[in-house]
């Protein structure tokens, strides 16, 4: 069996090659590995990621729920906490001083200094990101105090009411001193944007950020992220279960199920030409763009235990054109048309 | 704001609480099928004529309904009487009550200087050897008969090392009493609030500068504490590990590191959210320190209200039974609505 050899380099692979980010880019993700290690046994959560965001550019990562896009995003930042461990890959990254450091290898320290202010989260549940015992404007505030020592409340204070201003929350001035139980979920989920803002990042991890928006506020809200992005050229990784909003915010695509990326590509190749099976049958179980993606019942099976993932592609037991080599050996990468890549076995005949 | 109101509310509702923890409690004692007036004149100075007149007094051929309308009203019009004694109970309450406090403070401290750090300490080193320790010294505390520890502590630190003793409370000297028993005539009612505090030996060595007198009752007093703390530290202390390992596990904890927060500020979060079940169970210990440690006060020979419930209850004397009962409801009570104001300062989730 001969495999074409330049056909199966990751896009990913080619850039590595330099030891270095490429041209614009600010995040380059390698090989990541993550794994729980849980008392039914090892889950792995994440198997061999690979992805880039360039300056100035959103990119999307969709798939099922538990498919393992927020551990992904946390792991960027080193954010797993016990039982999971991250074991392997590397997280190359950009600083604002142009310095580029592996996130998985830096001292502590600078990577705090990085968290918050470089890269900013905003987590997936607004509701527990916040700490009841404190008010908006004080989670805010200390965002900013952990990142400039001189920061003084009457200044942090201006810049919480006017951030919160920017996410479209209504009076500022008093909901700032709101403590989370005094808002509505909305609200919450307006401020834990308005904290992700607080020291500018250069990355923004943005986890469902717009779930429980109504739909203009919605619009607002990813009117706003594009507006900062275009001033400040920050780069957006946007997880999401809105194919709507990927069409409309995101510049390339991720496709992930169970723990891998299968398919990578720009919007436009991912939504008009569609090359994995599970893209396809994505794309067609939710024709509604604006729905959500939940459990995908219309394609038969369930998604696999990631504690004992199928040998070759994790897709395979729910693949319509499994062939026989799917279920031994796992499918690379390939190279569809320019950055546009799915690890299919399928692709490898054409 | 609304703080006012929520103590006048809490207040109120004090009042049923208070009467039906009598009623129980003289009910409770009304059943024993026994005649309290022999216990209470002693079969040496027995006489019917006596004997007759106590019973007429309190009622002892009525039935119970206006026995206990008697006592209620005695009681609340301060003027109950110790029949044993044959003085107020309530000035022989004031007269031990300041020894009882200095146990309960003391106790106090170590039960908060042990289970504190433990707790965090086993938290910290969650599942290691020092966390199972923290467990075992819960379990133990909880279901060794405290006696064991109070004479295991006696044997080891009073007979063998003599680093304490066991007789006598320290006191202020009889000036700085009679100078605090004269506050209220000096200083309108702040000189009342003083005058109860000088009640309490150690309060009044501070008051009149004689700080002997604070270093004395340490002194005497640090084995019956050192025995409370040891007893309750290991339950405060997995009370303290449970709930900052809930808070540490908290969601907003990951968030905090998420935003780059210095390791000292995600631990403020941490610890300020793990505060809020240890006050509970702080708050109810020191009620129940109040409320005298019957057999630590038995044990150690400590002139409290433990010990004069201890006597009260083997003389089956029902009127100090029923002032130290209503004595320790109040102050349950009172504990529990300083708890639920600190909780409101802590957690503005709680609306009063
Ligand atoms: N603390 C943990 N312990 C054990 N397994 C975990 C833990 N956290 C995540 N996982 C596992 O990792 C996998 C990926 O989870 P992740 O939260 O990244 O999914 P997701 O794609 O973000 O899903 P959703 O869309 O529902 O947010 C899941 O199978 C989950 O069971
Ligand atoms: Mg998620």
């Amino acid at each position: 069996m001969s495999i074409d050899l330049r056909r199966r380099r990751s896009v990913g692979d080619i850039v590595e090659k330099r030891l270095d980010l490429g041209e614009g880019e600010i995040l380059r993700v390698k090989d990541l590995v993550v794994k729980f290690y849980t008392y039914a046994g090892v889950v792995h959560a994440v198997s061999s990621v690979s992805f880039y965001v360039k300056e100035g550019e959103t990119i999307s990562l969709v798939g099922e729920t538990g498919c393992g896009k927020s551990v992904t995003t946390r792991a960027i930042t080193r954010l797993i906490e016990s039982p999971g461990r991250i074991e392997g890959g590397s997280v190359l990254f950009r600083r604002r001083s142009g310095q580029v450091v592996d996130l998985l290898k830096l001292d502590p320290e600078t990577l705090r200094q990085i968290r918050g202010n470089e890269i900013a989260y905003i987590f997936q549940d607004p509701t527990s990101s916040l700490d009841p015992l404190y008010t908006i404007g004080y989670h805010i505030h200390e965002t900013i105090k952990a990142h400039s020592k001189n920061a003084v409340k009457k200044e942090t204070l201006k810049k919480a009411i006017d951030l919160l201003r920017q996410v479209l929350i209504p009076s500022p001035e008093v909901r700032v001193k709101n403590y989370p139980h005094e808002m509505s979920g909305g609200m919450r989920q307006r401020s834990v944007i308005a904290i992700s803002l607080s020291n500018t990042p250069r990355l923004l991890i943005a986890d469902e950020p717009t779930t429980n928006l109504d739909v203009t506020i919605q619009a607002q809200i990813l009117d706003l992220m594009r507006k900062l992005q275009e001033r400040y050229r920050m780069g957006v990784i946007l997880i999401t279960h809105n194919l709507g909003v990927v069409a409309d915010v995101a510049d390339r695509v991720y496709v992930m199920y169970a723990g891998k990326i299968v398919e990578e590509g720009s919007v436009e190749q991912i939504f008009y030409n569609p090359q994995h099976p599970y893209t396809k049958l994505l794309l067609r179980a939710v024709p509604d763009p604006t729905k959500r993606i939940e459990k995908l019942e219309s394609i038969p099976g369930i998604v696999p235990s990631l504690i004992n993932p199928p040998p070759g592609c994790r897709f395979q037991p729910r693949c319509p054109f499994a062939i026989d080599k799917c279920s031994r050996v796992e499918p690379p990468m390939i190279e569809v048309e320019d950055g546009h890549g799915a690890a299919c076995w399928l692709l490898e005949k054409k | 704001m609304g703080l006012g109101s929520f103590i006048a509310r809490r207040l109120i509702t004090f009042i049923p609480t208070l009467l039906g923890v009598l009623l129980v409690t003289y009910l409770i004692a009304y059943a024993i099928p026994t005649d309290p007036v022999r216990a209470w004149v002693g079969e040496k100075l027995m006489n019917p004529q006596t004997l007759e007149q106590i019973k007429a007094k309190y009622k002892f051929n009525a039935p119970w309904y206006e026995q206990f309308t008697f006592l209620m009203q005695e009681l609340l019009t301060g003027q109950l009487e110790d029949p044993v004694r044959h003085r107020n109970v309530f000035d022989e309450i004031s007269e031990r009550f300041g020894v009882t406090v200095e146990v309960a403070i003391i106790g106090f401290l170590f039960l908060v200087a042990i289970g504190i750090p433990l707790g965090l300490l086993a938290a910290v080193f969650k599942d290691t050897p020092l966390d199972f320790a923290v467990r075992i010294m819960a379990l133990v505390g909880s279901s060794l008969p405290a006696f064991v520890l109070y004479y295991f502590l006696i044997l080891l630190l009073f007979v063998n090392i003599r680093t304490t003793y066991l007789a006598g409370i320290p006191e202020p000297t009889l000036d700085c009493k009679i100078t605090i028993a004269s506050l209220p005539q000096t200083i309108p009612v702040i000189g009342h609030v003083a005058a109860a505090f000088g009640k309490v030996p150690m309060f009044a060595g501070i008051m009149c500068g004689e700080f002997n007198v604070v270093g004395d009752t340490f002194r005497r007093l640090y084995l019956p504490g050192l025995a409370l703390g040891l007893l309750n530290g290991g339950f405060i202390a997995r009370i303290v590990r449970n709930s900052l390992l809930d808070a540490l596990s908290a969601e907003f904890i990951v968030y905090a590191k998420a935003r780059g927060l210095r390791r000292l500020s995600v631990w403020k979060h941490a610890l300020k959210n793990a505060m809020v079940p240890v006050v509970t169970v702080l708050g109810l210990n020191f009620g129940g320190l109040l409320s005298g440690a019957i057999i630590a006060e038995t044990v150690f020979n400590i002139p409290g209200i433990g010990r004069y419930m201890y006597e009260a209850i083997m003389r089956l004397n029902f009127p100090v039974i029923i002032a130290c009962t209503f004595l320790v409801a109040i102050v349950y009570v009172t504990v529990n609505l300083v708890v639920d104001i600190l909780y409101a300062l802590i957690d503005p989730r709680i609306r009063y």
